[in-house]
């Protein structure tokens, strides 16, 4: 049986496309359109002289623009670096700030607390639905679990203890010497 | 000819082409991040152990190993431990192998829905010492040095004061002993009048990943969520940053469950009652004192670790017996100890002579190939 996922595969289709990639097909040919029409606009409007660039570029643009300013007007990259950084930085603060506040970690537990007891009841729920099937449960399976998980330690515990008799066994038979001549000589 | 509705007319065309320039470049960075399959933890090793869900693994450096005892890397059970051994030139195992140790680290895999009962003292005094009694016989040493990372390093003390006779030589990288500090959001968050772990394992059983990852992505919203894509947009001409941030984010978002009674006894234990750095803290009836470690100690802590605040981890030196403790106290994030260049330059080559001044030196007699 093939899958819907494994038909869109075979009919060689890229399956990383995406919602965003469908989107962006529409906006492309949606700019471009308008681009198209902003540019001839312009070009009947304003009749740009041939051997003159249709549209500046937007460096060209910001250049142009930026000569027209006052030395201490000027905006550079760094300029603009830094008022993201501190845009950045003023954000993060308020949120840490405002994420340490009692009435925040008192919410979000209290969130938690709701979502817990939600949980809790759509598995009583769906435990109860199982079983009305005579079927076997989550409930069912958490005691199968941890039965294994009591047999489990009880393994390794008695594995512990053998190895201890073992070892204990093992200093026994280096020993004996003495004891055996001991044994011989008072029989 | 130009005037000033030509220039409107140039300004925004130049605007929309930008802006469409804009998405375009956001278009390939999305791809980028979706599809990116980093190769991870590359270093040749071999599977010597394999009970359960739970592999050991052993990496032997090319050179030979030229010192004794070797290393045991104990990571976390929040993440995977391939953060570890991330890429070539960014492995704190490949680091270790340079210096001549024999490394094995311990692959706790994936908790399914039958390890929800787990605890702490299933991992420390079954798994821990069966893996380091297997290491023990596997290199014919008598005891071993070990290297606990994050949560893997609590664990590390733990049972370093479990079983001081089995650790030669003990490094706790940003692992966290003392809960008292309030600084952390997390420790601020796990607050117990707000915080019902109970409930929450109650009701989950094994805590699914996202609970965890999305707790630590609020801890840093901004920067996580906003600033750190800004900078992968400004650099993604740049194929070696793309290919060690995306490295990166796959580990970030290859989370694993961890065992719900595991964090009930974490958060409850830790977080809440601050037993462990008290020396009040119980697995399964043996008392944990930290006061037993007596073998040489180094703490490795990153000073803008927003996850384990420095003051948590070093907070043991007031309680163990080891007169030889120092502390590396490094300029990074919790993360940056373990994959940021600078550490790979800087901080691990002073680890491994850390350790190498603690080791014996094997004579080419006695040197393993």
């Amino acid at each position: 049986m093939t899958t819907r996922h494994s038909q869109y595969r075979d009919s060689g289709e890229s399956d990383t496309r995406t919602a965003l990639d469908m989107w962006m097909d529409y906006y492309k040919t949606v700019m471009e359109q308008g681009l198209e029409v902003m540019h001839r606009g312009t070009e009947m409007a304003f009749q740009t002289p041939t051997g003159m660039p249709g549209w500046d570029s937007f460096e060209t643009w910001m250049d142009a623009y930026q000569s027209r300013l006052n030395p201490s007007e000027k905006l550079d990259n760094q300029t603009l670096r830094n008022m993201y950084d501190a845009w950045v930085h003023a954000w993060a603060e308020s949120m840490e700030r405002w994420m340490s506040t009692p009435e925040f970690v008192a919410k979000s537990g209290q969130d938690l607390e709701h979502f817990s007891e939600f949980q809790e009841k759509t598995g009583t729920m769906m435990n109860q639905y199982w079983e009305t099937l005579h079927l076997a449960s989550a409930r069912d399976l958490h005691e199968v679990f941890h039965k294994l998980y009591l047999m489990d330690r009880k393994l390794d515990d008695m594995d512990k203890r053998l190895r201890q008799m073992m070892t204990l066994m093992e200093q026994n038979t280096s020993k004996p010497t003495g004891t055996t001549k001991k044994k011989s000589s008072s029989t | 000819m130009t005037n000033t509705f030509q220039d409107m007319f140039n300004l925004q065309r130049d605007l929309l082409e930008e802006h469409f320039k804009t998405m375009q470049r956001f278009q390939k960075g999305f791809h980028l991040h979706r599809n990116w399959q980093p190769k991870v933890s590359q270093t040749p090793h071999q599977v010597v152990l394999e009970e359960g869900k739970i592999r050991l693994l052993h990496y032997r450096s090319p050179q030979g190993t030229r010192f004794s005892p070797p290393l045991l890397i104990v990571f976390s059970l929040i993440n995977r431990s391939y953060i570890l051994d991330l890429k070539p030139g960014k492995s704190i195992v490949e680091k270790m192998l340079e210096a001549g140790f024999d490394v094995y680290l311990i692959d706790w895999g994936v908790p399914g829905r039958s390890d929800q009962f787990l605890t702490l003292d299933d991992y420390i005094n079954r798994f821990m010492l069966r893996v380091i009694q297997f290491i023990l016989d596997h290199a014919q040493v008598p005891s071993i040095s070990m290297l606990g990372y994050c949560m893997g390093g609590t664990m590390a003390a733990m049972f370093t004061s479990l079983y001081p006779e089995l650790v030669k030589n003990l490094m706790l990288m940003a692992a966290p002993i003392d809960f008292e500090d309030k600084n952390g959001l997390l420790y601020l968050w796990s607050d117990k009048d707000h915080f019902n772990v109970e409930k929450l394992v109650k009701a989950m059983g094994n805590i699914p990943p996202w609970f965890l990852q999305s707790a630590f992505t609020l801890t840093k919203p901004m920067q996580n969520t906003v600033d750190k894509y800004v900078k992968f947009y400004d650099k993604m001409e740049d194929t070696q940053f793309v290919d060690d941030f995306l490295t990166l984010e796959y580990w970030l978002n290859d989370n694993i469950p961890l065992s719900g009674q595991v964090y009930k006894q974490f958060v409850e234990d830790c977080f809440h009652e601050n037993l462990l750095v008290q020396n009040k803290l119980y697995l399964n009836q043996h008392p944990v004192n930290l006061n037993e470690i007596r073998c040489p100690v180094l703490s490795i802590v990153a000073e803008h670790d927003h996850l384990v605040p420095p003051s948590s981890s070093l907070a043991i030196e007031s309680v163990i017996a080891s007169k030889d403790h120092q502390v590396i106290c490094f300029p990074s994030g919790h993360i940056g100890l373990s994959v940021s260049s600078k550490a790979m330059k800087q901080l691990w080559p002073q680890v491994s002579d850390w350790l190498a001044e603690r080791s014996a030196a094997l004579t080419s007699a006695t040197r393993r190939m």
